[in-house]
């Protein structure tokens, strides 16, 4: 009875095994391929500045990266593994912004510095570089400087970005260029935005003050870089140029200091003015030395929130007597120093926008390439904010983002957040799907991660 | 332009209207993301002699175990009978992703557990036709968990839930109604022991943080089960059950890993789950003197499981606030099962048991999310029971259920995807009749 009791057993024992080891998962599902229509997405390249290299809150680092919008467009093009991007350990290069506390709220720009990670993978397919200009795309002859701002560490326009995302090999050659190595990857599709830094004058990259580059040139280069691009048989979407002053950094304290009535535009004088108890007076500020009345094209930077505070507090003496100007790093001040209030050097940068655009899109089409209308985008979005800053902004996927920092934007102000390389991303998609019959799909930005930088 | 160049190196600073912005948006994080233990989390598998049915047994009174399956069949069970034994459950989980977040199609695997899940009953004759019984069992659990840099983390790394009923019950039957004979029980089901683990991701920041609460129950929680069973003559057997809910509050501590802005170093935490109530029509049938057959029809109340709610003993700035809300959604679910018995085919002691059944899920589409993949489901068994001697018999059975791969879009986690899930039950006891 002892014995057939342990056979028994060991009989369940072994059945029981075998159904175990027996009943595994399903095999293998098939993913639909992309509907490509009439572009091929299998090999993708991204051309670009600090925005397409998914630079964030003052700083290149890998989990901004993760989410640059060419990033998310090689996901929805399911060609996520092939799309090497350069990247860069948190908290990454540049000093990130990084929130201290949320009561009050504080930020501090962290003093550590992250390290290239993947250099072995170069070429690489995202080939965004924070600070690149419209003429390294080409640079023909160097005319662009580019070998020298890439590799002279003792220039004061140095960019270490540039030894991070191109190759050795390039930088090395007399007249490096960032199209050699898009033509070394034969790719079938390109993204194309170049430009911006050629009117903020290497804003985003640190430069020394170069001045806006003449429309002129720039519609020469922009032509020399689309029959590059044409040269390599890919199907490109290029992006135009947002107006100067539609990053929140520059226009946001303004426009909040206006609807709260703290300061008023006097149509008579043209003037800003503080409003006060004892009536309105005009606003100083100094610009290189000089006190000066704030006019329409003066932006107090999102940096000047504190000072306002402090002038609201009563602890510093209001900028209503020339001794008293705000600060010169608080403004973005409109007027060049020799020249008139009309000819501000915001005006010439809008017009520069304007005219670079409308180059951009003839060569576009006449090079029969896709353009997203970034410039359209960011204005209807501004717009919409402005007229509503509670409920305005961008709808989608049952979100509200404003173009503020911590939302569409990053903690720099200038540069979009990972919910806005989502939108940029699903507005180029809205634009490859209506122009190569493709069926892209969507990104739900509400999955987005926001990914807010905090000191630790 | 050198003044341009400012807004490179210039953080921003900012205050009032600035700050409540961002709060507002980080106040989203949890309210947007559903999460927690998930609802399917009904575990059936209470005697080793019932898995061999499937558990299609809420009609059939010849094992200790009716106290759970239906306390009726207490009624008239005689001498000393007592109970013991477990199941492993291994379920395994797959996720395919269709996010935004990872390659398309990138396959992700639940981590491997496996759970023991013991169960004890013993029944004594109080007198003729009076029987009062003991189960000891678990009757809601669960456990998921994935990789922490996995594609949902956000939504879930952990979810784990166990718990202990204790259930005293009694049964009566009435023999002499002259239409047959009625068997009526009712027990009392005390949720003894009870654990509650939820751990995920929060990916609103770089570098990312992690929040787990672990929370026990906080005292016995209490409900009741009922029954009768009516057989017109001896080979058919209608039995009924109902089983009450049974909310439970759970408390324990909430951490906050890598969150250094906006929350506490540490805090308390508590939530209150309702698990859900379920009734079972039952119909069981002798054909032939050795062969009993039993379909079942399961329902259970799994609307009450609307939303979860966790709240904190202190602000969560982050959070504006001390609660968060998950809603849930689920909805009221049935289950089919049918099992049958066959002995005294031969070899001495040996009896045969198998059965088949369906589960339908209680999660909406929108709301499934990695805390428990659920799906319909299709359980198969099989199981024998081996008579040692006139007292002593040892109980074996084995089940494997089988989800329905499951696709889901745009659900409310974001985890949007295709799971594949599937367990393996096997189970062993000892059964003691005096």
């Amino acid at each position: 009875m002892n014995m057939l009791f342990k056979k028994q057993i060991s009989f369940i024992s072994a059945l029981l095994l075998i159904l175990i080891a027996g009943c595994d998962d399903y095999s293998e599902i098939d993913i639909e391929p992309v509907a490509s229509g009439d572009a091929d997405f299998s090999t993708y390249v991204a051309v670009g500045n600090s925005l397409t290299a998914g630079f964030q809150s003052g700083a290149l680092y890998e989990s901004a990266q993760e989410f640059s919008y060419p990033n998310l467009l090689a996901r929805q093009f399911q060609k996520s593994e092939e799309f090497s991007q350069p990247l860069i350990s948190d908290p990454g290069i540049g000093g990130r912004i990084e929130l201290t506390s949320l009561n009050p709220l504080g930020t501090t720009r962290t003093q550590d510095q992250g390290q290239p990670i993947n250099q072995g993978q170069k070429p690489f397919k995202n080939l965004g570089v924070p600070g690149a200009v419209l003429v390294d795309y080409a640079n023909p002859g160097n005319t662009g400087m580019l070998k020298q701002r890439a590799t002279d560490s003792s220039r004061p326009d140095f960019n270490p970005f540039y030894g991070i995302v191109l190759e050795e090999s390039e930088l090395a050659k007399d007249a490096p260029n960032i199209h050699n190595q898009v033509a070394k990857q034969e790719p079938t599709f390109i993204t194309f935005w170049l430009g911006n830094n050629d009117v903020l004058g290497f804003v985003t990259s640190g430069g020394e003050g170069q001045g806006i580059t003449p429309p002129s040139q720039f519609t020469q280069l922009y032509q020399a870089s689309a029959q590059l691009l044409a040269s390599t048989g890919a199907s490109v979407v290029v992006y135009n140029i947002p107006d100067v002053t539609s990053v929140p950094f520059v226009f946001l304290l303004r426009s909040q200091l206006e609807q709260q009535g703290a300061i008023t535009f006097n149509e008579p004088t043209q003037s800003y003015q503080l409003v006060t108890p004892n009536g309105n007076f005009d606003i100083y500020i100094n610009v290189d030395g000089t006190p000066q009345v704030m006019r329409q094209d003066d932006f107090p930077l999102l940096s000047a929130q504190a000072y306002f505070s402090q002038v609201a507090a009563g602890n510093t003496p209001p900028p209503i007597m020339p001794q008293n100007a705000i600060p010169d790093e608080l403004v973005l001040d409109g007027n060049l120093a020799t020249q008139g209030v009309i000819d501000s050097e915001l005006e010439q940068a809008a017009a520069a926008v304007a005219q670079y655009n409308a180059s951009i899109s003839n060569i576009a089409s006449a090079s029969g390439f896709a353009m997203v209308d970034v410039n359209n985008i960011f204005n209807s979005i501004i717009t919409d904010f402005q007229s509503n800053p509670q409920t305005g902004g961008y709808q989608t996927d049952g979100l509200t983002l404003q173009p503020v920092p911590g939302s569409l934007f990053s903690f720099d102000g200038i540069h979009i957040s990972n919910r806005g390389a989502a939108v940029v991303a699903n507005e180029s998609i809205n634009v490859i799907n209506d122009s190569f019959g493709a069926g892209v799909e969507q990104i739900n930005v509400s999955t987005i991660p926001q990914g807010l930088p905090v000191a630790n | 332009m050198t003044v341009l160049r400012i807004i490179f190196y210039q953080p921003f600073t900012t205050n009032g209207e600035f700050m409540r912005r961002i709060i507002a948006t980080i106040c989203l994080i949890f309210l947007g993301s559903s999460s927690a233990f998930a609802s399917g989390f009904s575990i059936y598998e209470a005697s080793v002699r019932a898995n061999g049915m499937l558990g299609a047994f809420s009609a059939y009174a010849d094992h200790a175990s009716t106290i759970f399956y239906n306390p009726a069949g207490l009624g008239g069970m005689e001498g000393l009978n007592i109970s013991a034994g477990a199941s492993i459950i291994a379920p395994r989980s797959s996720f395919r992703n269709r996010t935004s977040l990872a390659p398309v199609g990138a396959k992700y695997e639940m981590k491997d557990q496996n759970f023991l899940v013991p169960n004890f009953y013993g029944t004594y004759q109080i007198t003729d036709g009076l029987t009062a019984g003991l189960g000891v069992y678990a009757e809601f659990g669960l456990g998921t968990e994935w990789d922490d840099d996995w594609v949902g983390r956000a939504s879930s790394t952990k979810a784990d839930i166990q718990t202990i009923t204790v259930n005293p019950a009694i049964g009566y039957e009435i023999n002499n109604t002259g239409i047959g004979t009625i068997r009526i029980g009712a027990g009392l089901r005390a949720i003894a022991y009870g654990k509650v683990e939820l751990a995920r991701a929060v990916t609103d920041f770089s570098p990312e943080g992690s929040f787990a609460l672990e929370g026990d129950l906080k005292e016995p929680a209490f409900g009741y089960n009922l029954g009768v069973m009516y057989s017109p003559m001896e080979e058919v057997t209608l039995g009924f059950t109902y089983r009450s809910s049974i909310e439970a509050e759970f408390e324990g501590d909430a951490q906050f890993n890598n969150l250094t802005v906006g929350f506490p170093a540490e805090a308390q935490g508590g939530t209150k789950i309702e698990f859900p109530a379920s009734y079972v029509i039952a119909l069981n049938v002798k054909p032939l003197s050795n062969l009993t057959l039993e379909a079942d029809y399961l329902w259970f109340g799994w609307s009450s499981y609307d939303e979860l709610i966790i709240n904190f003993d202190r602000d969560v700035p982050a959070l504006g606030g001390r609660t968060i809300v998950n809603p849930r959604n689920y909805e009221d679910t049935y289950q089919i099962r049918f099992g049958a018995e066959y002995g005294q085919f031969g070899v001495e002691g040996l009896t045969l048991r198998a059965g088949i059944g369906f589960d339908e899920n209680p999660i909406p589409e929108r709301d499934v999310d990695p805390t428990l993949p659920d799906s319909d489901r299709i359980e198969f068994s099989g199981g024998l029971t081996y008579a040692v001697n006139d007292h002593i018999e040892i109980d074996a059975a084995y089940i494997f259920i089988r989800a329905n791969q499951r696709e889901v879009e745009n659900t409310q986690s974001g985890i949007d995807g295709v799971y594949n899930t599937h367990a393996n039950i096997p189970s062993l006891g000892i059964t003691l009749n005096y």
